[in-house]
């Protein structure tokens, strides 16, 4: 454990951080309104060359940068780069959303993401976790002009996210006052070579779970969900509902491997009430909701009690698949809510499903994106959705908890109903809806993307499931062989 | 608990004291209210009006901040100290720190939140 000090490691971060303070900086004075529009775009292109080509090492013993960070960095920037293109569009029609602070805030979230996916130190997570949370608080709340309870549903993710903040801390004072130190992989050889209580340490993971599992919305912190989501605008919903459960997950599952290693089993143990009740509770409130952004926020609490029966597979193929169905889920929500970016430019009521009547008439492209993405949400198989599920029970049932994925399968029938409702009212319902129109391209490209991914990963997974596993491999590796 | 314990025994009789003094209070002092006693005190008037004032978000405002620049400083407190000791790469790593509090700072002034109305 030495203090190393490559630059060059962080760079990523550094190029962002400083491109973020110039927008903050000089947006006021510009009078191009785009600006930070493009400046935004170039830096996200540039910080994935910056991803693919940035070298392998340590910055102090706290940031790691190896193939696993660099893989979920790219996947991360992949689903910024799309909610930047798709935010453009959000941001010609709804005027009164500042710029610059739009931008500049997802750039600052952006690096507290990467801070948690490299990090190789308690602390260090904590602080990606503190400075990926705070601008989207902000972004949130920028809603005002517009929709006067987003100040309430910030407000709501605000404070459960300090109750978070400080179970984190909690269990970190526990784990420092019994091993001695932050840094994850010597958290598990001292857990494996000297006799310290198993059970103390659970009790610190359960803290850490407590403050990780608000992030993810599981069950007893879910109540943000709702309203942060329906208050906040479209693309900053898709931002949460995407990048940072993403980031959340393959952050917990990086924290079990390598800090949490012989407790794998128990921790499975005791997850799995709690991502039981989340599939059952998401996917029972999604069934009365008459604002489709408010179905789809309940039913991503639901996804992520999906993601987490990958956790509770104790075996290292059931941790992967926990973070391809992360993956997964940010392609879907990401093409989900840019088809809600278009027709909530148009017609903001159209949110609502009963107005949606008869929209595939006049609208068949539109029908038919929506038609791909319930699917995929509700696990229909030619579907990357339902590889994902498929995958992650195929796991689960050989780690023998098969009463789990049969509950588990049962309360996922129950939540194919909203999404299938939706389908009814587009596709079957007799009612006449026209708006003039138009498909830009920073409409069509995200849509069009996400589309084509979630069919070709439906039939063909093995691409990214090869890239994950071999990231989980490695970071068992570290664990066995450290460095 | 050799050394603090000349803090612990002044805490100790802190705590008892503050705590005897308002139990012995509400235990043997005198009570006969009657109505003009417990009235709001008005200089001898009948008391009229609302008892709020509108609030100024502006003090939050400048509490905010006010917190913000004070963790500053003492951040730089220590390195103040060790300053000698830390050389040229001490000096690089607190002007970058202090760097970004300029730009937080040179933000807030450009959005208008350092004047008063």
């Amino acid at each position: 454990m030495g203090i190393t000090l490559n630059f060059s490691v962080i760079f990523t971060e550094i190029i962002f951080i400083l491109i973020s303070s110039l927008i903050f900086l000089t947006d006021k004075f510009i009078k191009n309104k785009n600006y930070s529009f493009y400046i935004a775009f170039i830096t996200l292109i540039v910080g994935i060359f910056l991803a693919l080509f940035t070298p392998f090492g340590n910055f102090t013993y706290a940031y790691q940068n190896d193939f696993s960070s660099s893989i979920l960095k790219l996947f991360v920037l992949f689903g910024a780069i799309l909610i930047t293109l798709i935010s453009y569009n959000y941001l010609q029609h709804f005027k009164a959303l500042n710029y610059g602070e739009y931008y500049g805030l997802i750039l600052f979230s952006l690096v507290g993401s990467f801070i948690m996916l490299s990090a190789m130190d308690l602390l260090t997570i904590y602080l990606g976790l503190e400075l990926m949370s705070f601008p989207v608080y902000f972004l949130i709340a920028l809603n005002y002009a517009y929709n006067k309870t987003s100040l309430e549903g910030s407000l709501k993710y605000f404070l459960m996210g300090s109750l978070g903040s400080l179970f984190i801390l909690i269990g970190l004072g526990l784990v420092y006052y019994f091993i001695g130190t932050f840094t994850l992989p010597e958290i598990s050889h001292k857990l494996i070579e000297e006799s310290i209580n198993n059970k103390i340490l659970l009790l610190a993971f359960i803290f850490f779970l407590g403050g990780f599992s608000i992030k993810l919305s599981f069950v007893p912190f879910h109540m943000w969900a709702p309203d942060a989501y329906e208050s906040a605008p479209v693309p900053i919903t898709s931002f949460i509902a995407s990048i940072m459960k993403f980031t959340a997950m393959a952050t917990l599952v990086k924290i079990i491997l390598i800090g949490f290693n012989p407790l794998k089993v128990q921790i499975g143990e005791l997850l799995i009430p709690i991502i039981l009740l989340t599939i059952l509770i998401g996917n029972i409130m999604a069934i009365k909701q008459d604002n489709i952004i408010r179905m789809l926020a309940y039913s991503s609490i639901a996804h992520a009690g999906y993601a987490g029966l990958g956790l509770i597979s104790g075996n290292y193929a059931g941790y992967s698949f926990s973070i391809f169905y992360m993956l997964v889920y940010l392609i879907m929500t990401i093409g989900i809510f840019s088809v809600l970016v278009f027709l909530a430019n148009y017609k903001k009521d159209l949110l609502n499903i009963p107005n949606m009547a008869g929209l595939s008439k006049n609208y068949p492209f539109i029908s038919f994106l929506i038609l791909i993405f319930m699917f995929s949400l509700a696990g229909v198989p030619p579907t990357a959705g339902f590889m994902a599920k498929f995958y992650v029970f195929l796991f689960l049932i050989k780690a023998k908890y098969i009463w789990v994925a049969l509950l588990a399968i049962l309360f996922s029938v129950i939540g194919a109903y909203p999404y299938l409702r939706v389908l009814k009212v587009i596709y079957m319902d007799e009612k006449d809806i026209s708006f003039e129109y138009k498909y830009g391209i920073t409409f069509l490209i995200p849509v069009c993307l996400t589309a084509f991914l979630v069919i070709i990963l439906g039939v063909y997974p093995q691409v990214l499931t090869n890239i994950i596993y071999k990231t989980i491999y490695l970071y068992v590796n570290l664990f066995f062989y450290p460095q | 608990m050799s050394i603090y314990q000349g803090f612990f025994i002044f805490a100790f009789i802190l705590l008892a004291l503050g705590v005897i003094l308002v139990v012995v209070n509400n235990l043997l002092a005198l009570r006969r209210p009657y109505k003009e006693k417990l009235i709001a005190y008005e200089c001898g008037l009948d008391p009229s009006g609302d008892t709020r004032i509108p609030f100024r978000i502006r003090f939050y405002l400048i509490g905010l901040l006010f917190l913000v620049f004070d963790v500053e400083i003492v951040f730089l407190y220590p390195w103040a100290i060790v300053f000698d000791h830390l050389g040229l790469f001490g000096f690089i790593e607190i002007f970058v720190f202090m760097i970004m509090l300029l730009v937080a700072y040179i933000y807030a002034w450009s959005e208008g939140a350092l004047t008063w109305e």
